[in-house]
């Protein structure tokens, strides 16, 4: 098993590291590592990559990994991706604050982390079955928004981090 | 940098067998030389905290009494482990701070159902224990818990002919809606499938590492 306590940084943010993925890329030799999305927020964990070569990380506390981190470490090089999960998206229809606190409302009282791009407010289903809960949910402002079930990396908005001291 | 404490947060519904899982698990960590703390979280009361003491520390001498502790939450113990584990986080501050050569933080929470999940800031690993007594339908129900956890634990299946429940269908389920992940079947009145629980913690969260060495002040 490779331990490993800290990513070298990430492809999308470092155009140096970039670079440097492409190359080892084009000849193929680094491993994928795939992890949920629950996965990615664990600073513990241990895994096996898409070829079965097992991997124990430890990083510092407080650290999240983030789609597309790399991991440089004892010749290996290790992509982190973050998997796909079905998640439900409200647009709205109004520019209303009141609706946009009654939404807010009614999922929170579900206890989901939200995602807030471009005027929607998205967050994680298990299952395609909770469109029906939600459309009951939000049966006195149905007219006013749209609902839609994707699969997505969802990324939740910072206010659910909880930070250790 | 402050070493973090390898974590495990054990949730499930009340009398699923939650503390019982940790006084059976506990011994056989020691065992392999592992030293533990343990937090347990209730609404009001500390009687689990104060049975797991009495009977891992005082009587088996396999942790010290003063590592056992028990937290009130005053409110439903999943909120403290998931919305706002603030109050977990400061009692484990204060164990990293004192007791930094310790291996494993074991914390134990009640939880709202199947719903129950640990923040990954409070827990590494999250066990969540169901027992046969209610019914062979509870993995197939799914829920964060279930789906979620790292390692199912389903227990007391000595009394599944007792409730007419058929451990093969809660195999099925849980094999179904968990994927690839794993799942145990144990009686911990017995100690089956605890080994098995014991080496899923062993491998997957200590990452089969021998146990730190004690530090003493001594000079």
């Amino acid at each position: 098993m490779l331990i490993v306590n800290a990513v070298s940084g990430n492809i999308y943010e470092n155009a140096e590291l970039a670079k440097k993925f492409q190359e080892v890329k084009q000849h193929g030799t680094f491993r994928r590592l795939l992890l949920s999305r629950i996965e990615m927020e664990k600073s513990r964990l241990r895994k096996k990559t898409e070829d079965g070569f097992d991997i124990g990380l430890a990083l510092e506390p407080g650290k999240r990994l983030q789609h597309g981190d790399i991991i440089l470490e004892s010749s290996e090089t290790i992509l982190i991706e973050q998997l796909p999960e079905k998640t439900l998206t409200v647009k709205f229809k109004d520019s209303d604050p009141e609706l946009f606190l009654l939404v807010g409302h009614i999922i929170g009282n579900r206890h989901r982390p939200i995602s807030i791009n471009n005027e929607t407010i998205s967050f994680p289903i298990l299952d395609d079955s909770e469109m029906e809960l939600f459309q009951r949910l939000f049966h006195e402002v149905i007219d006013k928004i749209d609902l839609t079930v994707d699969e997505q990396r969802f990324i939740p908005h910072v206010s659910m981090d909880v930070h250790e001291h | 940098m402050k070493k973090r404490i390898p974590r495990i947060g054990i949730g499930g519904p009340v009398g699923c067998g939650k503390s019982m899982l940790i006084e059976r698990v506990v011994p056989i960590l020691a065992k392999n030389g592992y030293r533990i703390s343990i937090i347990s979280n209730d609404v009001i009361s500390k009687e689990d905290a104060d049975r797991m003491r009495q009977n891992l520390a005082t009587n088996q001498g396999l942790l010290p009494e003063n590592l056992v502790i028990g937290v009130a939450t005053g409110g439903c113990p999943h909120t403290a482990i998931r919305e706002d584990p603030s109050i977990n986080l400061s009692v484990i501050e204060e164990i990293e701070n004192e007791h930094s050569d310790l291996d494993l933080i074991i914390i134990e929470s009640g939880g709202d159902n199947i719903t129950t999940t640990f923040s990954p800031a409070l827990a590494d690993y999250f066990i969540y224990i169901i027992d046969v007594s209610g019914g062979d339908k509870y993995p197939r129900k799914r829920g964060l818990g279930i789906e979620t956890c790292d390692l199912l634990v389903i227990n007391k299946i000595d009394l599944a002919p007792l409730v007419d429940a058929n451990l093969d269908i809660m195999e099925r389920d849980a094999k179904t809606v968990r994927k690839n992940k794993p799942y145990v079947l144990v009686n911990c009145k017995t100690d089956e499938g605890v080994d098995i629980v014991a080496r899923h913690i062993i491998e997957d969260v200590l990452f089969e590492q021998p146990p730190k060495k004690i530090i003493t002040n001594a000079k």
